[in-house]
């Protein structure tokens, strides 16, 4: 390796290193400043919660056994209805390319749909489904469907004419043309479309949880703001921040794992 | 020679909202065995449509084409490799879904390959390849289909002027030695003049036979050489001249 390459090298590495740190030092002084201005009153820490009010309130969940059973509450229903989005919404998807006429008949609804405001439905899903688990999953396939459903079709749509050809020419099926070519071409929509997914799950699951729960972390910030405990509820949304990037970075690694 | 691929009163209408458009009128012809032929006509004179046609891809409207025992491949304008396949891969996809992948196919690959000096580059990605590298894949993947009528529309057309010249001699080479006929669409009259048998001159659209030229160089050799030859300037100007501008 020539010294230019290592100091070439050395310099991406300096440039990531003085990034994360930036962003160490923004993190602890959003915290500390938080957590100072909280402590000597001059933001009333009732309203706003603290840092240190926050890790507490966690601490205590766990101490009395309710962090974890509210956790899997909520990670069990994102499981849920980012599986089932994740499946629905390709296989549409894939429907929608295979046999463009249903695209075209279905076009006005799903606009109307997509425009429509999901949260509306709320009413009716616990008067059809119950005041359940069935209601929060179907709320939040309601979101993460359509856009999963729109973010992979506009990729197969997009699919290289010539390699479409080219299978043509071929005289591959649809389904060959579908396996060996359309699914592998668009992996990185499929992919993104996922990471789009865990999102909108995350927002149906929280909003099912705010209209029908008796666990979970949005029950805990409906409760919170209920019996105006508002520690509980900052912690409540420090809780979903976590599970969500979690999440995030899994998607992230299989993203990076399939690009190599 | 004998007959393989026979045209009669082929005519092709386009519909759009707007119009009906005509592309192709009353064509007829014959092409015989292990030919070279060249088609030439103005830009979007119905080239294509012609070798859509030709090829399956697209319908007539009217008139016959009769095959006789033709397995036929086509060789498209862009390499059209596919980019999360290696070399190896993107040679055999065709014979992947033909459901021909025989190991005797598979080795024909091989040699394939190697004829054409890849075989250092058997399992690179299509990235880590130059342009005249990724057409000679191209090639490989439709030579791969052991076709006796090969359709190039403008193969070369996206390569620099030295890689086009030196890819030219190797197509050439390897289809007069595997006696595939070929029909050679080009915008490019000097690689036609150069390259076919037989030159079909079609007119502006609806594309309509002007004239059949067979060239005949008086020291025919490979591609880059006729260029040189003393009757390439005057089958390049005839041509020229009965071109539609």
């Amino acid at each position: 390796m020539s010294t230019e390459h290592k100091l070439y090298l050395k310099r991406l590495k300096r440039n990531k290193r003085t990034i994360i740190l930036i962003q160490i030092i923004l993190t602890t002084l959003f915290i500390l400043t938080w957590e100072l201005l909280s402590k000597y009153n001059i933001i009333n820490s009732f309203i706003f919660s603290s840092p240190s009010k926050i890790i507490n309130t966690i601490i205590n969940l766990y101490v009395n056994n309710n962090l974890f059973i509210h956790i899997w509450v909520t990670l069990k229903e994102i499981i849920l209805s980012f599986s089932f989005g994740s499946i629905l919404g390709f296989s549409l998807a894939i429907i929608f390319y295979l046999i463009p006429n249903l695209k075209k008949i279905f076009d006005p609804f799903l606009t109307l749909f997509n425009s429509l405001p999901k949260v509306s439905l709320g009413p009716l899903l616990i008067i059809w489904l119950g005041a359940n688990i069935k209601s929060i999953i179907v709320m939040s396939l309601l979101i993460n469907t359509i856009v999963t459903l729109i973010t992979i079709y506009n990729g197969l749509i997009n699919t290289d004419s010539y390699k479409l050809k080219l299978f043509k020419t071929f005289k591959a099926t649809k389904y060959q043309t579908l396996i060996y070519l359309i699914i592998p071409h668009n992996k990185e929509a499929i992919i993104s479309s996922l990471k789009l997914n865990i999102s909108m799950s995350l927002i149906g699951v929280i909003m099912g949880e705010f209209l029908v729960s008796k666990a979970g972390i949005g029950y805990l910030i409906l409760y919170g703001t209920q019996v105006f405990n508002l520690d509980l509820v900052m912690s409540g949304i420090v809780l979903i921040m976590i599970i969500s990037f979690i999440i995030y970075e899994l998607i992230n690694i299989i993203e990076i794992k399939n690009r190599t | 020679m004998s007959n393989i691929l026979t045209i009669k009163n082929l005519s092709k209408k386009y519909h759009t909202p707007k119009e009906e458009i005509l592309a192709i009128k009353d064509i007829s012809l014959n092409i015989n065995e292990g030919e070279i032929i060249g088609i030439v006509g103005s830009s979007g004179c119905g080239k294509s449509t012609l070798l859509n046609i030709l090829s399956d891809l697209d319908s007539p409207t009217s008139g016959k084409i009769i095959k006789n025992n033709l397995t036929d491949a086509y060789m498209l304008q862009s390499d059209a490799l596919l980019p999360w396949l290696d070399v190896l891969e993107n040679t055999l996809i065709g014979l992947k879904i033909q459901k021909k992948l025989t190991p005797d196919n598979i080795s024909y690959v091989k040699d394939l390959i190697n004829n054409f000096g890849l075989n250092n580059f058997i399992h690179a990605y299509p990235n880590n390849l130059s342009g005249g590298m990724k057409q000679r894949v191209a090639l490989i993947r439709t030579l791969a289909l052991k076709p006796n009528i090969i359709y190039l529309d403008e193969p070369l057309s996206a390569l620099d002027y030295v890689t086009r010249l030196t890819i030219t001699d190797e197509i050439y080479n390897i289809l007069k030695k595997m006696k595939v006929t070929t029909i050679l669409i080009s915008h490019d009259i000097a690689e036609c003049v150069s390259f076919c048998d037989k030159i079909i001159v079609l007119s502006k659209r609806p594309a309509i036979v002007k004239n059949i030229y067979e060239i005949k160089l008086d020291n025919p050799s490979i591609p880059s050489k006729n260029r040189q030859d003393k009757l390439f300037n005057y089958y390049y100007d005839l041509i020229w001249s009965d071109l539609d501008k």
